[in-house]
């Protein structure tokens, strides 16, 4: 999958948050502190990281946090994400999924999300009682 | 790498100061493994409302990160006094009173660098 599409699909049991599979482009920089500085602009996020192998946490930190907080101090996952410009498309099992594709008029934006790296994760387990 | 030579902050301190801010949502503070989210209380979208910072250090939160929260939150003044009081670090730098400078006009045995009292 290209850089310039991201998606994401939630598992829910009952109300609770079970799972989460993304695909999305993150970008880090080294700090002035030489730490790793994560981007993913697509969750309106910034996180941080000590280095490229602690980067692979801080990002399923960010993302499962920003799913947890949308449901429980926001309008929810669905919502929160249409807020960041995402669209809800049907999953073949009826579970919610949502994706960010960069409309053919916008070249410039897709230009940008070419530059960053694919963060793929199937199975972001959410076990932690939200 | 991490550097460490820039002080760290007590993650309980900087919840303390954000708390006391008066700007979060009820239980405005969301722990998931290394990662703190702070929510701030208001009807804007979640991703206005929220500041992640993390634990790179186990109940330690790094400078920067520290810095950036003092200022959106307000509280730099506490911040620059609690790492005077508890890291010994002022206006950019440790500060070690009883150490003296080498002096450069005397020639000794020692390593460059190293730090000599004089005394």
């Amino acid at each position: 999958m290209s850089t310039t599409e991201a998606n994401i699909k939630i598992t829910r049991n009952g109300d609770k948050l079970a799972s989460i599979a993304v695909s999305m482009p993150v970008w880090n920089k080294i700090s002035d502190h030489n730490h790793l500085l994560i981007k993913l602009p697509l969750l309106g996020i910034d996180t941080i990281a000590k280095d490229e192998m602690d980067a692979e946490k801080a990002i399923e930190e960010a993302i499962i946090s920003f799913c947890i907080v949308a449901d429980k101090h926001g309008q929810g996952i669905e919502k929160e994400l249409q807020a960041l410009g995402w669209k809800s498309f049907s999953c073949d099992n009826n579970e919610p999924g949502l994706e960010y594709d960069v409309p053919e008029s916008e070249d410039m934006l897709e230009r940008l999300l070419e530059t960053g790296d694919n963060y793929v994760n199937p199975h972001l387990l959410v076990d932690i009682a939200a | 790498m991490s550097d460490n030579f820039y002080p760290h902050v007590d993650a309980e301190f900087i919840k303390q100061c954000v708390s006391e801010s008066g700007r979060l949502a009820n239980n405005g503070i969301v722990k998931i493994g290394s990662t703190i989210t702070f929510i701030i209380a208001g009807n804007k979208a979640i991703y206005k409302r929220t500041i992640l910072v993390r634990e790179l250090i186990p109940g330690q939160i790094c400078l920067e990160q520290g810095i950036s929260i003092a200022i959106r939150f307000g509280f730099m003044g506490k911040l620059l006094g609690w790492l005077e009081k508890n890291r010994n670090w002022k206006d950019g730098a440790y500060s070690e009173p009883n150490i003296q400078l080498p002096n450069h006009n005397t020639t000794d045995n020692t390593l460059d660098g190293d730090i000599v009292d004089t005394k």
